[in-house]
C-alpha cells in the first residue's frame, strides 16, 4: 500500500499531517445541529427538575409545573429528615441517617464493582489465551446465560445467601457479584483475543511464569479497560436499590433510601418536587466522581480495538 | 443503568507503555513442561469463576429450571411432575397476543438496531474528527447514564404528559396529546423514542472512543490514498470498529427476549397489550405472582420457551459473525 | 476549548463539593426527626418485636396499643433470673416489602403485613401457629373469643381444619384491617350547589329540575331507598349518577368526578368489583371464591341486550367460570365504560395521564376551588384510606388557609355506591326494614396478623397475649377512632365514638356498618393455588376479537370495546383457560 509507506515516511520526516480534523460540510453542520438540539433536550430536562425541586408542592407546583418557581423554596431540609431508613434485624434496629447510608453505599458499589470487574477480567484472560476445549465452553456460557430469563429464583438465591453466611454482608454481596458473566467478559476476551501470541511467548521464554505474565504484561495492559469497567460497574450499584433492600438489611444504601422516599413515600415526601429534591441529592456524589473521572472514564471505551 | 452498554480499552499510550520489548530467540524446547504447568496455573484460577457459577447460578436456578416441570399445590404443600405448563402458559396468554409481543419485541430490536447504531457511528465519527464541541458533547452525552434509570423515568415521565402539556397550552392554547396514552396511538413510539433518547449518548461514546483507538498512521495512508469522508467512514473507520459492533450485535439477540424497553418504569403491571414485549410480560407477570406459588411453574415454563428460541439464534449470530464479519486486521 | 471546559468542570466540581458538605452538614444534624424505628432498646425490658406496614392506616394506632400495653405489663417478669421487669414493644414502621424469607430470619415477631398470601406464608412455613389467641378465650375480654369476631367466611379461610391433634382449627394468622375503593364527595360543595335529588321529580324533565337547587326541598330516599338517612338525596341508580354527573359538568361548569390516570386501570377496576359486590350481595359473590353453591342470575348478550338464564346454575370448581356471567357483572361494566368513554363526566386526559397518581388527584380534590385559580372537583374515586394518604395536604392547607380546612373539618363524605336499578333500591329497602344490611362491600386489601416461624419458643405466649390485647373490643375501636377506618372483624361502633371521628370517618363507618363484607377468599384448592389471579383488578380478564384483555377499563379506553362485547369477552377468556387452572 503505497500510502502507508509515504504516511511513515512523512512521519520519519516529522511531517505532520492533519489527521482528524475534517472540512465543514453541509452534513456536519447537519449533525451539529442534531447534536445542539439532543444536548438542549437533555439539559431542559434537568432544567426543569431542579425547578420542580425548588417550587412548593403544593401551592406553587401542582398549578405551575413547567415555570419558575414563584417563590423559591428549600425542600431539600424536608428531604433529608425525611431521608432514613428504618432497620430491624438481629444486627441493630434503629434509623439509619444519610451519612451512613453514603459509606454503605461506597463500600458495596466499590466492593461489588471490584470483583465484578475482576473476576471477568481473569476467567477472560485464561479463556483467550489458553486453548482448552473449557474456554470455549465457557465463552458458550456466558452467551447463554445473557439470554436466559430467569424466573422466581429469589427465594432459592436468598436460601442459599443464608446458608453460606453471605446474607445481610457487604463482603457477601462482594462474593455474590464476583461471576464472570455478562458481556464484559467479551470486551475482554477480544481484547486479551487480539493480543499477538509473541509478547506473551517472549515473556515466558525469558523465564516468567504464568503468573507474572498475568500480573506483569497482562492487567497493565488492560488497566485502562479495567478501571473503566469499574467505573460503569461502579454506578451501576451505586444506583442499584434492589440488591441491597433485600440482600443488606442492616446495610441500607444511599439509592435503598431514594428508593424509600420516592417509591414508598411518607406522607411529607409524597410530592414531586420532593422526589427531584431527593433525586438530586443522590445525583450529586455520583456527579462529582463522574466529573473527576470524566476524562480517564470517557478516554478509553471501546470493545476489543487493539491496534492492528 | 443496567441496560448501558459500554465498553473499553486502552489507549495507545497504555498500551506502548506497558508492553516489553520484543525479544526473539530460543524455541519452544520445554512445551510439554509448560504444558503441565499451564494446565495447573489454568485449573488454579479457573476455580473461582466456576465455584462461584456453579453456587450462584446454577444451584440457585436449577430449582427454577425445575419448577417449569411441577405443579405446586400450595394447599396440600405436595408438588407433582407435569408437562402441561407450557401449554397452559400459552392458553393463558393466547397466541394472538403473543404474536403482538413477538412484532413488537422485533420491531423494538430492530429499531434500536437500525437507528442507534448508525446515528451512535455517524455522531461518533463527527466526535472523533474533532469538530466543533466534540469534547463537550462526549461529556454531556454520558450524562443520562449516571442518573438512575428510576429518576430519569419520573423525570421524563412528569415532563412529558405533565409540563409539557401544560406549557404547549400555556403558550399556544393547543392540546398537546397524551403520547404515553396507548389511546393516542404515540405511546410505543414514544417508549422508543425514550429508549434511544437514554442510550444515545451512551452508544455515540462507546463508538467515538473505539475509533480513537484507530491508528493515525492508518488514516493517514487512507487520505493520501485519496479516501476521505464517507470513503474513508466505509472503508477504514467501519472495520475497525466491527469487533465492538459484533459484540453488541450478539448481545442484542438475548434482548428480542428480554428487553422491556422500559415499560415497567413507565406503566408498572399495567401496560397495554398492544405495545408489551417478551421481556416486559415476563417480568411484569413474576412480579405479579409475586408470593403465589401456584402462578409460578407457568411463568418459568414460559421463560423456558423464550430461552429455548434465544439459544440457537444467538449461538448462530456467532457463528455468522465469526465467519463473515471482516477479520481484525 | 479544551482549557475552558477545564476550567468549567473545575468551578463546577468544587461547587457540587460545597454544596455536597454542606448538604451532608445538614444530614448529620437533621437526622432523628419523623423516623420510624427510633426508640432505643431498654436493657432493662423484654422486646416484642412488631413489623407494622406503614401505609394508608399509619402507625398511630399502633403507638396506641403499645403505651397501653407497656404500662400494663409493667411489673411482669418475663424473663425470670435477668432481673428483666416489664415488656417493651419495638415497633418497626417501614413500606419495605416482607417476604417468606424475611418474616423467617427477620428480627420482628409479630407481623402486621397487607397483600400478602396466607396460604404460601404457610407453605414456605414462615408464620407460627397462633391458635390459642385466636379461639381460646381472650384473657383481657372474659367471655369473648377473637374467633367469634370473623366472619363464617374468615374462620373457613383462615382456620385450617384436619391440621391440629385437638381437633380444633389450625390458625396461623387472622384479618388485620380492611379497605375497598369507591366514591368520595365535597359535601360543603354540594350542599352549596344543591347537588341533591328532588323526590317524586319527573323523570322527563329537564336536568335542572330534578335537582333540590334551592336545598329546601324534600330529598330523595337515596340508595338505601330508606328516607330520613345520610343518603339522602344522594345518587340512588346507575341513572341518577350520570344526571348528577351531568348536571354537575354541564350545569354547573365542575369537575364531576376525577380519578388517577396513572393507576385508572386498578382504581376503576376495583370499583368495578364493588359495583359488582354491591350488586350480587354476599352469598353470590363468594361463589367466586368458593365455587360451591348455585348461581342464581347468570346470563348473556343477547341483541345487545343482557337476558338472564331461564334456569340457576350449580357451581362446582370445573364449572366456576360461568360466574363471570352474572348480572352484576354486566351492570357494572356498562356504569364503568359510561364513565370512561364520556369526557365530560371526569377529568378529561389527567384520567389516563400517566404522571397523574392518585396523590395528584388528592391533592386536586381537596385544593382545586380553594386556591383561586381552579375549578371544583365535586367526587373523586379513591380508596377508603386515602385521607391518611393526604394527611399532609390537609395540614398544609390549615397553615395556609386556616383551620376550616383540616381533616377534622373539612366536610368530605363517603358515597355509597349507587344501585343498577330501581328494583336493586327497592331491594336495598326491603332488607334494611328487615333488620339486614342494605348494602354489600369487597375488601381488596389482604391484611394479615401473624407471628414469625423464628420466635423463640418462651416469646411465642408473649406475642398470643400481644395479639389477644390488640383484637379487643376497646383495641379495635381505638383503632376506628384514630384512622377513621375499621379493622377486618366484627365489632360495634356506637354513637358516642362516631362522634369523634372526623365527618368522612364518620360517613365512612357508618356506611360499613349498615354492608355485609366479602372477604375475597375461600379454602378451595383452586383459590389458594392461583391467589393472585383472583386479585379483583386481575379477575375481570377478557377474550375479545381472540385479544386478551387484562383490565376492563383499558380495553374501552384504548380499545374502544363495548361493554356488551367485553362482557361476552370474559366468559370466553374463562372458558377458554379454566383448564388451565383447575
Amino acid at each position: 500500500m503505497f500510502g502507508r509507506e509515504l504516511a511513515k515516511r512523512n512521519k520519519l520526516l516529522g511531517i505532520r499531517r492533519e489527521r482528524t480534523h475534517a472540512r465543514f460540510t453541509p452534513v456536519t453542520v447537519v449533525m451539529l445541529i442534531v447534536l445542539i438540539l439532543y444536548v438542549a433536550s437533555l439539559f431542559l430536562l434537568f432544567l426543569w427538575a431542579v425547578m420542580a425541586a425548588f417550587k412548593d408542592p403544593l401551592f406553587d407546583f401542582r398549578v405551575n409545573p413547567w415555570g419558575f418557581p414563584r417563590e423559591w423554596v428549600w425542600n431539600f431540609s424536608t428531604v433529608f429528615a425525611e431521608f432514613e431508613v428504618p432497620v430491624s434485624t438481629a444486627k441493630r434496629i434503629g434509623s439509619v441517617g444519610m451519612g451512613e447510608m453514603y459509606l454503605y453505599s461506597f463500600l458495596y458499589a466499590g466492593g461489588c464493582a471490584f470483583f465484578n470487574t475482576l473476576v471477568p477480567c481473569i476467567t477472560a484472560y485464561l479463556c483467550a489465551r489458553f486453548k482448552y476445549k473449557f474456554s470455549r465452553v465457557m465463552h458458550t456460557i456466558v452467551l447463554i446465560t445473557m439470554v436466559i430469563p430467569v424466573v422466581g429464583s429469589l427465594p432459592a438465591e436468598i436460601r442459599m445467601a443464608q446458608a453460606l453466611k453471605l446474607y445481610d454482608e457487604i463482603w457477601g454481596m462482594w462474593i455474590l457479584k464476583a461471576n464472570f458473566l455478562g458481556m464484559y467478559f467479551l470486551v475482554f476476551y477480544n481484547i486479551f483475543k487480539a493480543l499477538p501470541d509473541a509478547y506473551t511467548e517472549a515473556a515466558k521464554i525469558d523465564g516468567a511464569g504464568n503468573m507474572q505474565v498475568l500480573l506483569r504484561i497482562a492487567l497493565p495492559l488492560v488497566r485502562n479497560t479495567f478501571f473503566t469497567v469499574f467505573l460503569i460497574y461502579f454506578i451501576q450499584y451505586w444506583n442499584d436499590y434492589q440488591t441491597p433492600l433485600i440482600y443488606l438489611p442492616s446495610y441500607p444504601t444511599i439509592a435503598n433510601g431514594m428508593y424509600t422516599v420516592a417509591v414508598t413515600p411518607s406522607t411529607e415526601m409524597n410530592f414531586v418536587p420532593m422526589r427531584m429534591a431527593a433525586a438530586i441529592i443522590m445525583l450529586v456524589p455520583i456527579l462529582v466522581v463522574f466529573l473527576v473521572f470524566q476524562k480517564r472514564l470517557l478516554g478509553n471505551l471501546t470493545i476489543g480495538g487493539i491496534k492492528g | 443503568m443496567e441496560e448501558m452498554r459500554m465498553v473499553a480499552t486502552q489507549t495507545s499510550e497504555a498500551e506502548s507503555g506497558a508492553l516489553p520489548p520484543f525479544s526473539g530467540g530460543r524455541k519452544k524446547k520445554t512445551l510439554l513442561k509448560s504444558n503441565k504447568k499451564d494446565l495447573a496455573f489454568y485449573i488454579a484460577l479457573m476455580a473461582w469463576p466456576v465455584l462461584q457459577f456453579a453456587v450462584c447460578y446454577i444451584w440457585v436456578n436449577v430449582s427454577s429450571f425445575l419448577m417449569a416441570f411441577q405443579d405446586i399445590n400450595v394447599a396440600t404443600g405436595v408438588t407433582t411432575w407435569t408437562w402441561k405448563n407450557f401449554a397452559n402458559i400459552i392458553t393463558e396468554i393466547s397466541w394472538a397476543n403473543l404474536g403482538t409481543m413477538a412484532l413488537n419485541s422485533v420491531l423494538a430490536w430492530a429499531l434500536l438496531l437500525v437507528i442507534s447504531i448508525p446515528l451512535g457511528l455517524l455522531f461518533s465519527y463527527y466526535i472523533y474528527k474533532k469538530m466543533p464541541g466534540s469534547i463537550f458533547f462526549r461529556a454531556v452525552l454520558f450524562l443520562p447514564s449516571i442518573v438512575s434509570a428510576i429518576v430519569m423515568v419520573t423525570i421524563f415521565r412528569y415532563f412529558v404528559s405533565s409540563a409539557l402539556p401544560s406549557f404547549v397550552q400555556d403558550l399556544f392554547g393547543a392540546e398537546f396529546p397524551n403520547v404515553l396514552d396507548p389511546a393516542t396511538g404515540y405511546a410505543f413510539w414514544t417508549v422508543i423514542f425514550y429508549t434511544i433518547w437514554v442510550g444515545f449518548g451512551t452508544s455515540v461514546l462507546m463508538y467515538s472512543n473505539g475509533m480513537s483507538g484507530i491508528d493515525p498512521e492508518l488514516v493517514d495512508a487512507a487520505h493520501i490514498d485519496g479516501a476521505t469522508g464517507i470513503r474513508e467512514f466505509w472503508h477504514i473507520t467501519l472495520p475497525l470498529v466491527f469487533p465492538t459492533l459484533s459484540v453488541f450485535l450478539i448481545t442484542s439477540i438475548a434482548n428480542i427476549f428480554i428487553n422491556q424497553i422500559n415499560l415497567y418504569s413507565f406503566y408498572g403491571g399495567t401496560a397495554h397489550s398492544s405495545i408489551q414485549t417478551f421481556g416486559y410480560y415476563l417480568y411484569m407477570a413474576v412480579k405479579r405472582a409475586d408470593g403465589d406459588y401456584g402462578t409460578f411453574p407457568r411463568l418459568a415454563a414460559f421463560g423456558l420457551i423464550l430461552t429455548a428460541i434465544a439459544i440457537p439464534l444467538t449461538l448462530f449470530v456467532r457463528w455468522l459473525l465469526e465467519k463473515f464479519g471482516p477479520s481484525e486486521n | 476549548m479544551n482549557r475552558t471546559f477545564k476550567k468549567i468542570a473545575a468551578a463546577v466540581l468544587s461547587a457540587l463539593l460545597g454544596v455536597l458538605a454542606a448538604l451532608s452538614a445538614v444530614a448529620c444534624s437533621g437526622t432523628g426527626g419523623g423516623g420510624s424505628y427510633t426508640e432505643a432498646i431498654d436493657k432493662n425490658r423484654t422486646q416484642l418485636y412488631v413489623y407494622n406496614y406503614d401505609g394508608g392506616f399509619g402507625s398511630e394506632w399502633l403507638n396506641k396499643i403499645k403505651q397501653r400495653y407497656e404500662a400494663l405489663h409493667a411489673d411482669e417478669e418475663y424473663e425470670p433470673g435477668t432481673g428483666k421487669r416489664g415488656i417493651q414493644i419495638m415497633v418497626n414502621n417501614t413500606k419495605n416489602a416482607v417476604t417468606s424469607e424475611t418474616i423467617k430470619s427477620g428480627q420482628d415477631e409479630v407481623y402486621f403485613i397487607e397483600n400478602m398470601y396466607y396460604y404460601s406464608l404457610r407453605y414456605d412455613g414462615a408464620i407460627k401457629d397462633i391458635t390459642d389467641a385466636v379461639s381460646a378465650e381472650n384473657k383481657y375480654e372474659p367471655g369473648k373469643t377473637i374467633e367469634e369476631k370473623l366472619t363464617d367466611e374468615q374462620q373457613a379461610f383462615y382456620g385450617i381444619e384436619g391440621v391440629r391433634a385437638d381437633g380444633k382449627a389450625q390458625y396461623l394468622g387472622i384479618p388485620h384491617y380492611f379497605g375497598s375503593y369507591g366514591l368520595v364527595y365535597n359535601k360543603t360543595l354540594f350542599d352549596e350547589k344543591g347537588y341533591y335529588f328532588l323526590n317524586d321529580y319527573d323523570e322527563d324533565a329537564p336536568l335542572e329540575d330534578k335537582f333540590d337547587f334551592y336545598g329546601t326541598g324534600q330529598r330523595s330516599p337515596g340508595p338505601d331507598g330508606t328516607p330520613g338517612t345520610d343518603d339522602d338525596g344522594l345518587p340512588a341508580t346507575y341513572q341518577e349518577f350520570y344526571w348528577l354527573l351531568e348536571y354537575i359538568a354541564r350545569v354547573n361548569l365542575q369537575t364531576a368526578l376525577s380519578w388517577t390516570g396513572q393507576y385508572y386501570t386498578q382504581y376503576l377496576g376495583f370499583l368495578l368489583n364493588a359495583l359488582v359486590a354491591d350488586y350480587e350481595g354476599l352469598a353470590q359473590m363468594m361463589l367466586n371464591y368458593t365455587f360451591k353453591g348455585v348461581a342464581t342470575d347468570l346470563g348473556t348478550i343477547v341483541g345487545g341486550e343482557f337476558t338472564e338464564d331461564l334456569a340457576d346454575l350449580p357451581i362446582e370448581e370445573s364449572n366456576g367460570w360461568e360466574l363471570k356471567r352474572q348480572a352484576g357483572v354486566y351492570y357494572a361494566l356498562d356504569l364503568i365504560e359510561t364513565l370512561v368513554d364520556t369526557p365530560k363526566y371526569h377529568n378529561g386526559t389527567n384520567a389516563f395521564a400517566d404522571a397523574y397518581s392518585h396523590l395528584n388527584n388528592q391533592q386536586d380534590f381537596l385544593m382545586s376551588g380553594v386556591d383561586g385559580i381552579t375549578t371544583p372537583v365535586a367526587m373523586i374515586l379513591d380508596g377508603m384510606w386515602w385521607q391518611s394518604e393526604a394527611s399532609q395536604v390537609f395540614s398544609s392547607m390549615a397553615d395556609h388557609y386556616g383551620d376550616e380546612y383540616s381533616m377534622e373539618n373539612r366536610d368530605l363524605r363517603w358515597m355509597p355506591l349507587p344501585k343498577a336499578n330501581k328494583e336493586k333500591v327497592a331491594e336495598a329497602a326491603e332488607k334494611i326494614k328487615k333488620g339486614e344490611n342494605g348494602h354489600t362491600i369487597a375488601d381488596s386489601l389482604y391484611s394479615l396478623c401473624c407471628v414469625s416461624s423464628g420466635i423463640e419458643d418462651w416469646k411465642l405466649p408473649i406475642a398470643i397475649d400481644f395479639i389477644q390485647f390488640c383484637n379487643t373490643d376497646e383495641s379495635l375501636i381505638e383503632f376506628t377512632t384514630t384512622t377513621n377506618a375499621m379493622k377486618a372483624l366484627t365489632y360495634k361502633v356506637d354513637d358516642t365514638v362516631l362522634q369523634q371521628l372526623s365527618p368522612y370517618g364518620r360517613s365512612l363507618v357508618e356506611y360499613i356498618q349498615s354492608a355485609d363484607i366479602v372477604y375475597p377468599y375461600s379454602q378451595a384448592e383452586l383459590y389458594i393455588n392461583n391467589s393472585s389471579m383472583f386479585r379483583a383488578d386481575e379477575y375481570y380478564r377478557a377474550t375479545v376479537s381472540g385479544v386478551n384483555k387484562t383490565y376492563p377499563a383499558q380495553a374501552f379506553h384504548v380499545d374502544g370495546i363495548s361493554a356488551e362485547d367485553y362482557f361476552t369477552g370474559l366468559a370466553t377468556y374463562y372458558k377458554n383457560t379454566w383448564n388451565t387452572i383447575v
